[in-house]
């Protein structure tokens, strides 16, 4: 008997056991606005609305709404939110403005516009103050399971304008070679194809997030303009305050249509070979930044790189080969024309 | 005349050849060089800015410059103001869509004046003044009215480059670019709004019209084998940015007792204490899916090889590098318990946060 209730109480203290149910369900789809951007003067403020919807056509949707600041992940465009409830407030942070709702309840397949205000106080300095609207789906609590939740983010930039502290220094330019994971690596010698695309690392020393612009030429060896890139930071990508930035632009783009069995189609642009010539080239960029009506702030960058495939470079032994077995036919030849005349 | 005579005479000619051509090709050499570089070696214009009263794309609006002259002693007669989609010399001047300065006009100036329009087109304007004079007056404003701005939502230069004639031409005395960029005025109805859409469940169709389940069943946990289940997400925007999506929670807890994550992606080994997940199809043990659909968006490397599991709140574990379509990605999660385990009821809750990214 003590043995059966021994093995029951094991049964029941067995490491966690799992049951599904279906606890009274909620949709667990959101669509929103991804990202804001205002302008609004020291002592002013903007009233605005942020779309969200209901993805699910059967059921309500229950979200909580909350500001959180975020900050970058790393050199990409990812951010990272600070989800903790004691995270600090960071001194980008648009918290002290904003005025939200905290909750929304939506119909299945409906949406709601919600109201936003951001109010920046009349003391305020010139600079881009940023923070994240998060939107949670909220789902039953349930104990003994792995809940899982949907949530998004809708990005809040917010720029005060005015004299502000615009500083961002080129830490690193070149020739680049991506991997598929967002990663890659620069370099200056290049044995298998042409480089396809370039990049250059900026840091953000001031105050303000900046949307650098320009543009970049690629000139030969002998100094000529081979390929002309009008557009160095083609999606419009930001460098926030604090960070180093990567930003990555194909010397020739193209756009790729791929058709899903479905028919759904999707486009994606992708860097081509640029098709160069073997040889040293080098690249100059000339990138913009600045609010409007402020000084007009620029940086200009130069990088080498070698471009040698292989074939290159077995044409060119082929090439020493013949200029070596050539001289040594004449010097051949003129040395016996010489033996004979001595005779 | 002796052969030896004719071979020498022959040599000097060929000598003498050689050196005419190689001066003819210094000459043109140096001629293409001073051409090409006519602007290049102007002095820069410092303190350089564009402000524009409305920056809505599509306006016509009062456009002010100001910078500041940078050679000193040299008489400047015009100045050109021109607009393009490249600040860069070695790039042809494309018109910026839409811009229209034609029929701009000179509302005020200040510092170096005595100014006038003396030509203008689309995207061009060139002041004149009477006779060149050595600029004295920094900084110099020149304020321009009526500037239809570029209707397209983007970036915009204005080379700017003074000259000894006053007419426009020659070589530049100063030259510099300003950048600035118009914005989005009022929405119109037929344009479609950047949205990003979001969902997770347990099981996903092809969109987000059915995503209702939150809840994964893990089985029972024990030594001798792994626990696993997966869930479904489905990420789309029209953003051109793109998208990222992180996983924020915790491993799994029962009060103060924990299955430690795995830091690093590793293979699933029962009888060792082990939570984790990954994002690809998997057969140890036998769960997940491939990512599907034609959307770019794609598991980062850390979730991205199978049988190799891993977890830590704030990772992102999806990214979408441009606007993507509908693509469903499946999360598959295994827990190993060793056999000192505290027994209890264990639990562990998954955010999914799907952001635009910047």
């Amino acid at each position: 008997m003590r043995k059966i209730a021994r093995v029951m109480s094991l049964l029941i203290a067995a490491v966690t056991l799992f049951t599904v149910t279906s606890a009274h369900a909620q949709s667990n789809g959101l669509g929103v606005s991804p990202r804001r951007d205002f302008t609004v003067q020291s002592g002013k403020s903007v009233s605005d609305t942020l779309y969200v919807s209901n993805l699910s056509l059967n059921q309500e949707l229950q979200v909580n709404i909350r500001l959180v600041d975020f900050s970058a992940a790393n050199e990409t465009g990812t951010p990272a939110l600070h989800l903790a409830d004691n995270a600090p407030q960071t001194p980008w942070s648009l918290k002290p403005f904003v005025k939200l709702q905290n909750s929304v309840r939506i119909g299945a397949g409906k949406s709601v516009n919600i109201p936003i205000t951001v109010t920046v106080p009349a003391n305020q300095g010139a600079g881009s103050y940023y923070s994240a609207v998060e939107y949670t789906a909220q789902n039953p609590e349930t104990k003994e399971k792995v809940n899982i939740s949907a949530s998004t983010a809708s990005l809040l930039f917010v720029t005060v304008p005015g004299e502000a502290n615009e500083k961002l220094r080129m830490k690193q330019f070149g020739a680049f070679e991506s991997d598929k994971n967002d990663g890659g690596s620069f370099k200056n010698f290049f044995l298998g194809g042409a480089p396809k695309e370039f990049a250059y690392r900026l840091q953000n020393e001031g105050s303000i997030a900046e949307q650098p612009s320009g543009s970049m030429v690629i000139k030969n060896m002998f100094g000529r303009t081979v390929k002309e890139v009008e557009d160095v930071n083609i999606k419009k990508q930001l460098v926030l305050i604090g960070q180093t930035r990567r930003i990555q632009a194909c010397v020739k783009s193209s756009v790729l249509t791929s058709k899903a069995p479905t028919g759904q189609e999707t486009k994606q642009t992708v860097c081509d070979d640029p098709g160069l010539l073997p040889g040293r080239y080098t690249a100059q960029v000339a990138l913009y930044y600045g609010l409007n009506g402020n000084n007009s702030q620029e940086i200009l960058a130069t990088a080498s790189f070698w471009y040698l495939p292989w074939w290159s470079i077995v044409g060119l032994g082929i090439v020493i080969l013949l200029i070596i077995g050539l001289v040594w036919l004449i010097r051949r030849a003129v040395s016996g024309k010489h033996r004979r005349y001595r005779r | 005349m002796t052969d030896s005579t004719k071979r020498v005479k022959g040599r000097i000619r060929i000598v003498f050849r050689t050196a005419r051509l190689f001066v003819m090709m210094s000459v043109l050499a140096t001629g293409y060089a001073m051409t090409s570089t006519l602007i290049a070696h102007a002095e820069q214009l410092g303190s350089r800015s564009l402000r524009i009263e409305s920056s809505v794309a599509g306006t016509s609006t009062r456009h002010t410059f100001t910078f500041s002259y940078g050679a000193a002693g040299t008489n400047v007669g015009s100045i050109v103001f021109e607009y393009c989609t490249s600040p860069l010399l070695e790039i042809a001047c494309d018109v910026p869509a839409g811009l229209n300065a034609s029929t701009a006009s000179l509302a005020e100036q200040s510092g170096e004046t005595g100014f006038f329009v003396y030509d203008q087109q689309p995207n061009k304007i060139i002041l004149s003044r009477t006779a060149a004079t050595s600029p004295i007056a920094n900084p110099s404003q020149y304020v321009f009215d009526g500037v239809v701005n570029p209707t397209v939502q983007d970036s915009f230069f204005v080379r700017i480059s003074t000259h000894e004639n006053t007419d426009g031409t020659g070589t530049a005395v100063d030259f510099g670019a300003v950048a600035n960029a118009t914005t989005q005025g009022v929405i119109i109805s037929s344009e479609v709004p950047p949205i990003l859409k979001f969902c997770v469940g347990l099981e996903l169709g092809d969109d987000c019209t059915a995503a209702n389940d939150s809840v994964i069943d893990l089985g029972d946990l024990n030594t001798s084998r792994v626990s696993h289940g997966s869930s479904q997400m489905i990420a789309a925007t029209n953003a051109e940015f793109g998208l990222a999506i992180a996983v924020y929670g915790t491993t799994m807890t029962s009060g103060n007792n924990v299955i430690p994550a795995l830091a690093t992606p590793t293979v699933s080994a029962p009888g060792n204490a082990q939570f984790g997940l990954n994002l690809r199809d998997n057969s140890n043990p036998n769960t997940g899916l491939e990512p599907s659909g034609v959307g770019l968006t794609n598991p980062t490397a850390t979730y991205d090889t199978p049988n190799r599991y891993a977890f830590s709140s704030g990772d992102v574990v999806a990214t979408s590098p441009a606007a993507t379509d509908t693509r469903k990605l499946t999360s598959s999660y295994i827990v190993n318990i060793s056999s000192n385990q505290a027994p209890g009821i264990y639990t562990a809750t998954m955010t999914y946060i799907c952001t635009a990214t910047f």
